[in-house]
Order: C-alpha cells, then structure tokens, then sequence
C-alpha cells in the first residue's frame, strides 16, 4: 500500500468500495470550531496587546499610532482567508501523484523543492532587515521569511516520509531515513536562523518519535545532538556571550533587552498594571512587540495574565491532541503532531527566554507577537489542521 | 486508509476510522505532558521572578515613571551700564538635534528627504550629515549644531511642513547665547566666563552667582490612562547688573587711548575714571582688550603672522590668552612716582610735621649715604604747596623725615596701598611696600616722592580720592545695584565710608594745591578750558634705573574745589624720544578725555572768573617764573 496517492486511488479505498453507501447517508463531519475560535482569540488577543504596547514607540517614531496594529491586522485577514481556504482543500491533494510515467511527482515534493530553492537563495542575497538575510520582499508590502515557509513545509514532509511506510521507523534506519530528507533544508535554515533550524530539529525528533514503537534511538540521538548543541554554543562566539548574559543577567551589558523584561514581569504582580498601563513599553523595553510581548503582558495583565495566555495554548494543543488521535489517517495525525510540535516549542521557548530560564534567542510568541510571516505561516499550518478535522467523523471522536 | 494491513483486516473499514495507534496516541500524550510539565515549570518561573525580584524590579521600574525630564534654560542676567545702557544680554538660539535612530528607521525612508532639508536650511554639507547617521546610527541625540538663529530653524521647519512624512529625526533645543552689544568695550570690567564656569574675568566671573539662575525642569510621566501628566517648574532667570561703568565714558576713554597709541604709542596705558565721593568707577580702560563675543579669540590680539607662527600650541595660545584678559588697572603694579606727593604732603598736614607755612629749600640734590638724589630742579626757597605745584623732592625728603619711616608707612597703609582695595574684580594685585624694617633713610626719602615701592593703579586712584573728597575711603566698585528677574534689588553698592584718611582741612589744602599745580605748576596741560582742574603729574623710573625708562602719569579731580570725578593716566613707556620722561603725553591724554566726557557726566563748563570758594593760602603769587616754564619734572 500506499503507492499510490492520486486523489481517485485514496478515496477510493477510503470508502472502501461503498460509495453508494455514503452518499445516501451523509457522514457528519467535525469541524473543530474550538480550535478555530482559540486561534482567532489568540490573534486578536495579539492584536491588542500590539496595539497596547507599540502605540507609544509608533507614534514617537513613525507619527502613527496604530501603525504596526494595522500592519499585523493586515497580515491577520490575509492569514484568515488563507486560513478558512487551506481548510477546504483536502490536504490528500499536496500528496496526489500526479505526471507523466517516469515522472510522476506530488505538489508536497514540488513545494519542498521549492523551499530549498528559496531558502539557498536568501542565503545568497535577500534585503537584509536586522543584519541577517532572513527576508524575501514579495511586492510592494510582503516580506516574507522563506524560513516559516521551511517549517511548514518540513511538518509535511516528515509526516509524508513517516506516513509512507511508518514501520521502517522501528529501525535506526528508518529515522536516518527521515534525517536525510529533512537534513538538507534544516541545514540551510540553521546557516541563517539557528533558533528556527533548533525547532525544526524538535519537529525531526518528535514527529517520529510519535509514529515510532522503539525508543533507544532517540535517546542516543537526543544525546549526540545535545553534545553538538554544546560543542556549536562553545565555537560560536556570539552564543557564547549570550550565555554569559544569561548567567549574570543584572551585570552583564548585553542583557539590557532581557533584564527591562524581567522587570516588567515582575513588576506586573498578580493581576497587572491593567491594559495599557505598562511602563516598561515606553522605549525601555527594545523590539518589545516582538519577541519579547510576554513581558509587558504579564507586566499589564498579571501573572493571572500570562497564566491565561498559557492556558489557552494548553487548550488550543488540547485540541491539536484530539485531532491528531482522530485524524483520519496517520499522515493528517503527523501534520498535526507536527504544528502541535512547533506551536508548543516556540511557546515555551520565547517565555524561557524572556524569563531568562534560557539563554536569549530570538523567537516569536506563536500568533501574539507581532510579524506578519510569523503569523500568516501559522495560520497556514491551522488550516491544514482544520482540514485534517474537517475529515474526522463525527461519531469517531467519542 | 491508511491502516496498517492487519488493523483494517481486524476492525473492519467502517467501525474504525482512527488511524494513529493508541501506542502513537499513548506517546503523543508523553510528549503532550512533558509540554504541560514545561509551561508549568514556566509558570513557577514567572512567580519565582515575582516573589524574589518583585520590589526591586518594581522600584526599577518606578524609576522610569517620570520619563519626560526636560530642562527649560534660565536666561543668564542682564549687565547694563549705569544708564540702563545693556552690555551684555542674552539672545534665543537654537541648536539642532538628530536622531539618527529615528532618521534611519523604516529602511532609511527619512534618510535622503531628511538630509535634504537640513542642507537646505543650515549651513551645513550633506556628507558630514550622512555621516553622522552612519556612524552613530544607534545614538537617539546628537547635536548636530549649536547656537543656530530663529530664522534657519524656522526655514526647516517649513521645509519640514512640506514634507512632513518624510523629514524625521530633527529636534530644536532652545538655547540662550551671550551677546556684547559693544565688541571689545570694557571688556576687562565686564569680563567673561566659560562654560563649566571656571574661567573667567571681570564683572562676569565676579557675579556668577547672582548672573547665573536656576534651570528649570519640565517632567512627565504617564497616569493610569495613559495621559501624559506634565508638570513644570519655570526657569528662575539671573540677575541682572547694573554697573557703574558709564557708557560714554568709556567709549570716550578707550577712544582717546586708541588715538595716543595711534600718535604716540606706548608700552602700555591705563586709564580709571571714579566718582571719589562713593568710589563708583565710570570707566576702567587700557590699550589691551578682547573681543567679549569671542573671548578666546587672538585674533586682534597678536597679529597675522605670529598666530600663523604659533599654530596649536596650546600653551603660547594659553599664555597669550592670559596675557589678553589682564586687567592692567587693577594688575599692573609699578612706582607711582610724583603723584604719591600729594599723600606725603597730606600726612605731614595731618601729623602736623608740615603746615601750609612750612618752608623747604631745595639745593637740586641730596646726598645720603652713597647715593645722590636728584630735584628736577634747582627750586631754592619752597613752600609746601609749591613744593607739589614744582613736584620739589627735597621738600618730601624733608617731610618724610619729619615723620619718620613708622608713621609715613602707617600712612601708606592707611591709604590702602599695599592691601587689595576690595575692587568688586578678580584678581586684584596689593602692591610691595618696603618693610618698615627697611624702611631706611634712602628708602624713606625715595619713598616719599613715590619711588621704591609698587601700587596699583586702583589704590592710587582711591587712595587719592579719599584726599580729595575731603578724607572719606571709598571702597572702589564696579556695581551699583543688582536687580533680580522680578524688578526687586537684592544687592546694592553700599556708598559707606571704609575708612577716614585725612581731616577735611588737609583734604582742603591738597584740593588748592593741585588745583594750581594745574594752573601754573608741572600739570598745566591737563587743562580743560572752562573746568577747574586739580591734579599731580607723576614721572617714574620704572626697573632698572640705567635703561632709563619711564613711566608717566597724572592723577586729577575735576572740579578742583569740590571734585566729581577723579582721573588717573598711567603711561608706560612714551614711544617718543622727546616726551619719553614727560609728563605731557598723560597730561595732554587726560585733557582730551576730560572734555569729552565731563558733559556726559553731568559737569558743564563755567564761563569767566573761577571761584572755588576756597581762599587760596599760600604764597600764590610768588611763582616763581623760571620754573613755571619747566615742565619736565623728572626726580632722581
């Protein structure tokens, strides 16, 4: 099995040959509104925390207050229809063989193909925003970072390499498997955005750990990469200065960034300065709708604040968790188990991070910080997992 | 399906449709709770933060609160003359601040359109802009230029209208800059001061604390609805000084300086005009000065060439630059020479050793010791108001041993040479006195005719005020009054008596005598034609005594028999070698100055017959002839 993937051979043996059945009794089919709602929540929970706290720094240096709110905003319908779009088309198709006999190829492969292109690419030239070529201009008013395309399209790969034949994984073999597909666009990630190509390794890890019925593998893998890990920490000069940082964060110069947003966490007490009352938003705090936006939620809304944002990601993985289980098929359990993984990673690393919990690196708060490919990505990658749930039927959660 | 082969033969197609194992399912959940392990081990994180660092991050964070801190310049006090005229005042300038931080943002959007219109409106080239933004990319304040007048910042404003969206980055500061409407004039009394406050000289330096106000200080921070709330604490401005230096005055005496030097010339020239009834100086001058509007400047100072010659030597700049802000009136020390007679005479009065009809023969020298000193002339038979009116050192060879070495230098003292007279100026030379100890016979007698021990030129000039005004010791100053930013005075000149010198009769004799020293003795050039002039010429031997060089000057009162102003010129060195031991170029010099400025202050010429209302004592109509005609009145 699985050989063949064109879109007539999967529904047909789907139905299991009884088409005439199904259509006379038509299937209810689960939508998960609840994740839809927790992800639209979330957005525009995003959407005012931003407005909170870049009103001052817009205005005092762009004359607009709502400057990066509408930015955000713009990239959060955009995200929306793509959303709602990706969401109806059945998520089979990226897999569906298609071409000519000794050619025959699917849009996954193609899409992966294209990553890598993209991706070699930026490394070569790019517009250069914030010193790393991290950027593609698309028209006048997109930029979009090829490295949120690579995630998205790696979630798709592994669970493909893994969802072809899931009983090679019970090998070494079947995981180097899955380490030689994904390890080129990992490689050309980590060369520009480390942080990115650390979380595209946890999806490489995780995503067939999942799938796997051996264990001993990922212990000797987990161990090797956490030595080379080190290995990398130590030789890179800057990495190493930033774990100095984190080590003394109240005396070492470079930990400005992060010791103004340990002190808007805990001046936040337990239920926050209110809504717009954070002073540590008013230019102490440098890039703080970015990367560091927990920071002044908490140091507005409280501890409870930030328990609560915590608690909806728990909910919103939750639900990715129910939809994995009754996913259809294992390939639509994996792509959710996949952007289950990064989700849940960038989450609690960026509030490692501006805890000082771990050395800071620099990674958004997944659909609250503000970045436009951050977020149209994700919403992508909910789409899918819509799709994914949207296939579920109904009588099969329960 | 994508099943495994021996699920979907197990459970059928249709009862399950899952198809992640529940072993899959079973790990997934292992990986779901070490993510629930991890976001609560984040939580403990957040409330750890809380309870450990909670007060201190707290009050780091209070410590941002008032974050708008603005200083508001006060604007330095005023100084006028004694007329209201304005010396110094204080003009609105602006200097332009970049924010590159800002210019550069957006993709460097602002960059060009910004640079732009900051060379448009300044002087100033778009490369040392670009580079600025460049190499202090990051910095949010950077003053690009100070001291820019209201037009060219308005000029970027209007640029800045135009363009409003693209024009960024670009801020003013409002700054107060020193203005000396009249250059150079008075400039060692009016002085300067530097920036960290501390140099400096003159009136400027003097009163700092009263011309300097306090700053003050604009704060914000934001309320709880994120309303800035301002508060303010105005500027308290400086006070502003009213001087006792009379405009005109001074214009008229620097003129005449500048004139002398330009005929004559000199080595150096000194002129104080005072009221000796308070001890108000209405104009202190010499050759020297200095550009106020730009004290540091050589430029008039030394000529081309040698500033060309000295390049960045900091040290001659330095030397040169001290050199320039001298106040040769108040710093200059030297042998007053014949002027001092007028103090020897007025001690012997008032210790009785001498009396309007003591007599003195001079035999045209004295020998003491190995020395032999010289008279002018020979003058035979002298009374002791013809011994002033002829300048006779004899007599005051005489007098000063009728007095003895204690008591003329008690007198010396009590006319407050030797001492700081207290001039409201920095840095005020006292003079060397001989030590009473030394005070020997060939030291006394060159003493008593002004030789042999160094004055100031504002002792002698107080000294010698408080003969004339009838024996009232005036502290000399330079302020009359102070006047604070809300029109109340908080200091004023205290015309008090500091000391008596001599008895009103005393001071009635040497106002006769130098009246007719200028009438008919050794000063008739300082004659001003409808004035009654009094005053005593003065010839010193100045160092070493074989290189014979001179210094010249006369000391006068003007009306002779109730004076309003007293005159003091000090010539060093008479480029000519015909007058160099002359007392005429002084003579001549304080003539020129007092007609011009008498009417200024207030003293207008009588027509016809002088009457002093003084009867005149003496034997006045025995002049002898021979020596009236000499004017050379030069003492060995």
């Amino acid at each position: 099995m699985a050989k063949d993937f064109s879109i007539k051979n999967v529904f047909r043996k789907e139905d299991g040959g009884r088409k005439d059945e199904r259509i006379e009794i038509k299937p209810k089919r689960y939508f998960d509104y609840t994740l839809l709602f927790i992800v639209v929540f979330l957005i525009v929970f995003g959407l005012v925390m931003i407005y909170s706290i870049s009103a001052y720094n817009a205005t005092k240096y762009y004359d607009d207050a709502t400057l990066f709110v509408r930015n955000q905003g713009k990239y959060a319908l955009i995200g929306l229809v793509l959303m709602i779009l990706v969401s109806k088309i059945d998520y089979h198709i990226y897999i569906a063989r298609f071409g000519v006999k000794k050619f025959r190829t699917n849009l996954l492969i193609i899409g992966f193909v294209i990553c890598l292109i993209l991706q070699f690419l930026v490394l070569i030239r790019g517009d250069g925003t914030n010193g790393s070529n991290r950027w593609f201009a698309v028209g006048k008013f997109f930029k979009l970072q090829p490295s949120e395309l690579s995630k998205l399209m790696l979630i798709l790969m592994v669970a493909f390499i893994v969802f072809v034949s899931p009983k090679k994984l019970d090998r070494a073999t079947g995981f180097l498997r899955v380490l030689f597909f994904t390890a080129p666009i990992i490689i050309l990630v980590a060369r520009e955005n480390l942080t990115t190509a650390a979380i595209m390794i946890g999806i490489v890890f995780i995503v067939p750990f999942v799938a796997s019925r051996k264990n001993w593998y990922y212990l000797v893998s987990f161990v090797i990469v956490l030595a080379v890990g080190i290995i990398f920490i130590k030789l890179v000069g800057y990495r190493a200065a930033r774990v100095q940082v984190w080590k003394d964060i109240e005396n070492t110069p470079g930990g400005y960034q992060i010791l103004q947003g340990l002190y808007a966490i805990a001046s936040g007490g337990w239920f926050g300065k209110g809504l717009g009352n954070s002073i540590q938003k008013l230019g102490y705090i440098p890039e703080v709708h970015t990367d560091m936006i927990f920071t002044c939620i908490v140091e507005e809304l409280g501890i409870v604040g930030g328990l609560f944002l915590i608690a909806m990601y728990v909910i919103l993985l939750v639900r990715l968790y129910k939809i994995a289980a009754n996913a259809p098929d294992l390939f639509g359990s994996l792509i959710t188990v996949g952007v289950f993984v990064q989700i849940a990673l960038q989450a609690i690393l960026n509030i490692a991070v501006v805890t000082n919990t771990i050395p800071s690196t620099g990674i958004p708060l997944p659909f609250v910080s503000y970045g436009g490919s951050s977020l149209l990505f994700l919403m992508l990658e909910i789409g899918l997992v819509l799709n994914v749930s949207d296939q579920i039927e109904y009588d099969a959660i329960f | 399906m994508m099943k495994t082969p021996q699920k979907s033969g197990r459970a059928g197609a249709k009862v399950k449709k899952k198809i992640m194992t529940r072993k899959m399912q079973a790990r997934f959940l292992l990986v779901f709770c070490a993510v629930l392990l991890l976001f609560f081990l984040l939580v403990i994180r957040v409330v750890f933060l809380r309870q450990k660092h909670g007060v201190d991050y707290t009050n780091a964070v209070l410590s941002h609160q008032s974050y708008v801190n603005t200083n508001i310049p006060y604007e330095r006090g005023r100084i006028t003359d004694r007329n209201g005229a304005v010396l110094a005042k204080n003009v609105v300038t602006y200097n332009v601040i970049l924010d590159p931080s800002v210019v550069n943002a957006n993709n460097g959007m602002y960059v060009e359109p910004t640079i732009k219109a900051i060379t448009k409106a300044f002087d100033l080239n778009a490369s040392d802009v670009r580079s600025v933004l460049t190499e202090k990319a990051d910095s949010m304040y950077y003053i690009l230029l100070k001291g820019r007048p209201y037009e060219e910042v308005s000029r970027f404003k209007e640029l800045q209208e135009e363009n409003h969206k693209l024009v960024k980055g670009v801020w003013f500061e409002t700054v107060f800059t020193r203005v000396y409407p009249y250059g150079s004039l008075a400039s060692h009394v009016i002085g300067f001061v530097n920036s960290d406050q501390s140099m400096g000289t003159g009136i400027e330096y003097q009163y700092n604390s009263y011309l300097t106000g306090k700053p003050g200080r604009e704060s914000g921070y934001y309320d709880n609805e994120l309303n800035l709330i301002k508060k303010t604490w105005p500027a308290e401005d400086g006070d502003t000084i009213i001087s006792t230096i009379d405009i005109a005055v001074q214009t008229a005496v620097e003129k005449n300086i500048k004139k002398f030097n330009e005929e004559t010339g000199c080595e150096n020239i000194g002129v104080i005009v005072m009221n000796p009834n308070n001890g108000e100086i209405y104009a202190m001058a010499s050759n020297e000065g200095f550009d106020l509007n730009n004290p540091f400047d050589l430029t008039g100072y030394v000529d081309a060439e040698t500033l060309l010659e000295i390049g960045d030597d900091e040290r001659t700049k330095n030397d040169l630059r001290n050199r320039m802000w001298r106040n040769f009136c108040m710093l200059y020390t030297f042998e007053p020479g014949s002027t001092f007679k007028c103090l020897t005479v007025a001690a012997a009065l008032e210790e009785g050793v001498a009396g309007s009809d003591s007599k003195y023969f001079c035999s045209g020298l004295a020998e003491m010791d190995d020395f032999k000193i010289h008279c002018n002339a020979r003058h035979e038979n002298v009374n002791l108001e013809e011994s002033l009116m002829y300048s006779c050192n004899m007599a005051m060879i005489d007098i000063a041993g009728k007095l003895g070495r204690s008591t003329f230098r008690s007198y010396q003292d009590r006319f407050g040479l030797g001492a700081k007279t207290g001039i409201d100026l920095p840095a005020e030379e006292s003079g060397i006195l001989i030590d009473v100890s030394k005070l020997n016979e060939v030291e006394l007698a060159t003493s008593s005719f002004g030789q042999g021990f160094n004055v100031t030129m504002v002792q002698m000039a107080a000294a010698y005020s408080s003969i004339v005004n009838g024996g009232y010791y005036y502290t000399p100053h330079v302020v009359k009054k102070i006047i604070n930013a809300n029109g109340a005075t908080v200091y004023e000149a205290k015309n008090t008596i500091s000391a008596r010198t001599v008895s009103k009769s005393t001071a009635e004799f040497i106002r006769n005598a130098t009246y007719r020293t200028v009438e008919e003795g050794t000063a008739k050039p300082a004659k001003v034609r409808g004035y009654l002039v009094g005053g005593k010429t003065g010839t010193a031997q100045k160092g070493i005594r074989a290189e014979g060089k001179y210094i010249v000057s006369f000391i006068g009162s003007v009306p002779a028999d109730n004076p309003q102003v007293v005159i003091y010129v000090v010539i060093d060195e008479v480029h000519s070698e015909t007058l160099f031991k002359s007392s005429r170029p002084a003579t001549q010099l304080t003539s020129d100055i007092l007609q011009e400025i008498l009417p200024h202050l207030g003293l207008y010429p009588s027509e016809g017959e002088i009457d002093y209302g003084v009867d005149i004592e003496g034997p006045g109509d025995e002049i002898g002839s021979s020596v009236e005609e000499k004017e050379q009145d030069t003492e060995h």
